[in-house]
């Protein structure tokens, strides 16, 4: 029991108990248990997107385009070659979104700092472009539906319940799987990049390789997402793929903290928790939490300009004063 | 027949191409200057069309071609004083971050003010129909565009070119460092580069309320149009933002044509492809702190 509650493993273990606590947290409070895992689906995508933003330092305004691309792979898998099933829908969403953001990314990481950004923006309007003009692939603005869950053996996924502990059995294993990562070497790297390109270069690693492998496994990891909520709503629907949203998951790694492993999570409930609780008093809900998101960027910038003065600083031709 | 409508679907994408314009010179201009990224720079442009609306009712069209870019001119003074001046040392991402929750603030505070549903907005009617030159037929108001957007163009290309303001601000693009040195204060010429950029990005909206639908959303929709122009174009070019505008309108307005559903996805491949053959846009400087 005591080498299960190491320190070293605390983040799983948090997240452990999280997981198993939020849908009685959820209830207590009225509120259903699909709104407990989308906040687990929401998490899980947040954090794929962190490990491009707060361990790579590239900051990715196109992830919305993933968490769709995946979904609607995923929609059109079931749809069109298996029939009823979840396991090979979802196997098909990985290996296309990850084959997809392989290409995209060697393409896109070309370019560093706000011009990858931009890019990345252009990426998700195009994407939703696509997913909402294409009718006859996408079913364009009214979506995909008529997608089942199945079950999983002996499980009914049609459950609540069942769904709740299939999403949560596989945020755990996303969460081990990302710690696992950003503590490996591999992680260790980026970071190093992030912090300073031009010495990670000199240390003899090919960052280009390390950042295509980081977009690459946060793209995937965004899209399995992306897949989890099309079969919660058994729809694949063109908004998960709006720069809006995009947005609003940069917003989640924002607010919770992208220096912070579990960070991201807990933005995620914090933005959901924000919109359920407010939007039954005000329609208005993005309003204020847009004040909050711009309030939080401006009053507590230090934090985050930890990482982006180090960036600038430690590279003396890049350096300016400003106007 | 099939040439002459072409051409007339050339110069409808020139239009577009010239409202792409009003947008992506100011935002080229604020992100040059003063390494800001402004993701709200299409809330100005969707303010412009709703106060435009409303000037409409006592002024008419063409005092609400004036009084709304200076409205809303003013408030970009406010923006630039109390936002955007604590960012301008911090890195470019913040401002993206900060000038997105803005754009999430501004456009639900239309939709809180005005209400979701699209509003209409009446052609003014010394421009109602067309003009025919030759076998073509355009449409008054459109040409009417063309020209307006002809003349800001050429101001602030007079602006930029030939006076010590423009120096100072192209000087300030290249090398902030040695125009501080040389004890220059980039801060007030921000003021003034800010407020152009938005009030061009409002007149925009005056000129294109008319014949686009004025509705909360437009002002987030035009955005990443502006933004693939400047990136199209490259940064700190005054002919690359022009020439990437009329680019984008009239692959758009021929697409439009051609094939109606590829129109949105034609600008993005569009820019893709520019960035593959040249990484800096077609006509951008190479500028360090932006790499």
């Amino acid at each position: 029991m005591t080498k299960i509650l190491n320190p070293h493993h605390r983040p799983l273990w948090v997240g452990a108990i999280c997981l198993v606590l939020l849908p009685f947290c959820m209830q207590g409070i009225g509120l259903t248990l699909d709104v407990a895992t989308v906040v687990v689906i929401l998490a899980i995508a947040a954090m794929g997107l962190n490990l491009l933003v707060g361990y790579t330092g590239l900051v990715s305004f196109g992830h919305s385009a993933w968490f769709g691309i995946g979904g609607y792979a995923a929609a059109l898998a079931q749809l069109h070659w298996f029939k009823d099933q979840i396991v090979l829908p979802f196997a098909f969403s990985l290996l296309f979104t990850a084959t997809l953001a392989l290409v995209v990314g060697y393409l896109i990481l070309r370019r560093r700092g706000v011009y990858f950004s931009l890019l990345t923006l252009a990426l998700c309007a195009l994407t939703f472009a696509i997913s909402f003009r294409w009718t006859s692939l996408t079913g364009g603005e009214g979506g995909l539906g008529g997608i089942e869950r199945g079950s999983l053996g002996p499980i009914d996924l049609n459950s609540h319940l069942n769904y709740y502990i299939l999403t949560a059995v596989i945020g755990f294993a996303v969460l081990w799987f990302l710690l696992r990562i950003v503590r490996s070497p591999f992680g260790h790297v980026l970071v190093a990049i992030r912090e300073n390109q031009q010495r990670a270069t000199f240390q003899g690693y090919d960052i280009d390789r390390y950042k295509l492998l980081a977009f690459v496994l946060s793209a995937t990891i965004t899209g399995l997402a992306g897949a989890l909520v099309v079969f919660l709503h058994r729809l694949a629907a063109a908004e998960s793929t709006t720069v809006a949203f995009s947005g609003e998951l940069l917003a989640m790694v924002v607010i919770g903290g992208m220096h912070n492993f579990l960070g991201p999570a807990l933005g995620a409930l914090f933005f959901l928790l924000f919109r359920e609780l407010f939007s039954m008093y005000t329609n208005n809900w993005l309003l204020y939490f847009g004040l909050v998101f711009v309030g939080f960027i401006i009053f507590s910038a230090q934090d985050l300009r930890g990482f982006a003065a180090a960036r600038v600083s430690s590279a003396p031709t890049r350096g300016r004063n400003g106007p | 027949m099939e040439i002459v409508y072409l051409l007339e679907q050339i110069v409808n994408g020139l239009v577009l191409g010239g409202y792409y314009l009003l947008l992506a010179m100011g935002l080229s201009l604020i992100f040059s200057v003063g390494g800001i990224v402004n993701l709200s720079h299409g809330a100005f442009y969707a303010l412009g069309a709703y106060l435009s609306l409303e000037v409409i009712k006592y002024a008419g069209f063409g005092a609400s071609l004036f009084i709304t870019p200076v409205l809303v001119g003013l408030i970009g003074i406010a923006f630039e004083r109390f936002l955007l001046r604590r960012f301008y040392t911090a890195d470019p991402i913040l401002s993206l971050l900060v000038t997105f929750g803005l754009a999430m603030v501004a456009e639900q505070a239309l939709r809180m003010i005005w209400g979701s549903a699209p509003l209409p907005s009446g052609m003014p009617p010394q421009f109602k129909g067309n003009v025919m030159l030759g076998e073509f037929m355009f449409s008054k108001y459109r040409l009417f565009i063309l020209a307006v957007v002809i003349c800001v163009m050429g101001g602030i290309w007079l602006l930029l070119h030939k006076t010590s303001f423009g120096r100072v601000v192209r000087a300030g693009i290249q090398k902030p460092d040695m125009v501080a040195v040389l004890g220059i204060r980039l801060q007030p010429y921000m003021v003034t580069v800010v407020v152009l950029g938005v009030a061009s990005a409002a007149l925009g909206g005056v000129l294109f309320g008319p014949i686009a639908i004025v509705h909360p959303a437009m002002g987030t929709e035009i955005m990443t149009v502006a933004f693939v122009v400047v990136v199209i174009g490259g940064l700190g070019s005054f002919w690359g933002v022009v020439l990437a505008a009329f680019l984008v309108g009239v692959v758009r307005g021929v697409t439009t044509h051609f094939a109606p559903a590829a129109s949105e996805a034609s600008m993005y491949i569009l820019m893709f492809l520019v960035l593959m053959l040249r990484p800096r846009g077609l006509l951008g400087e190479r500028i360090e702190r932006f790499e």
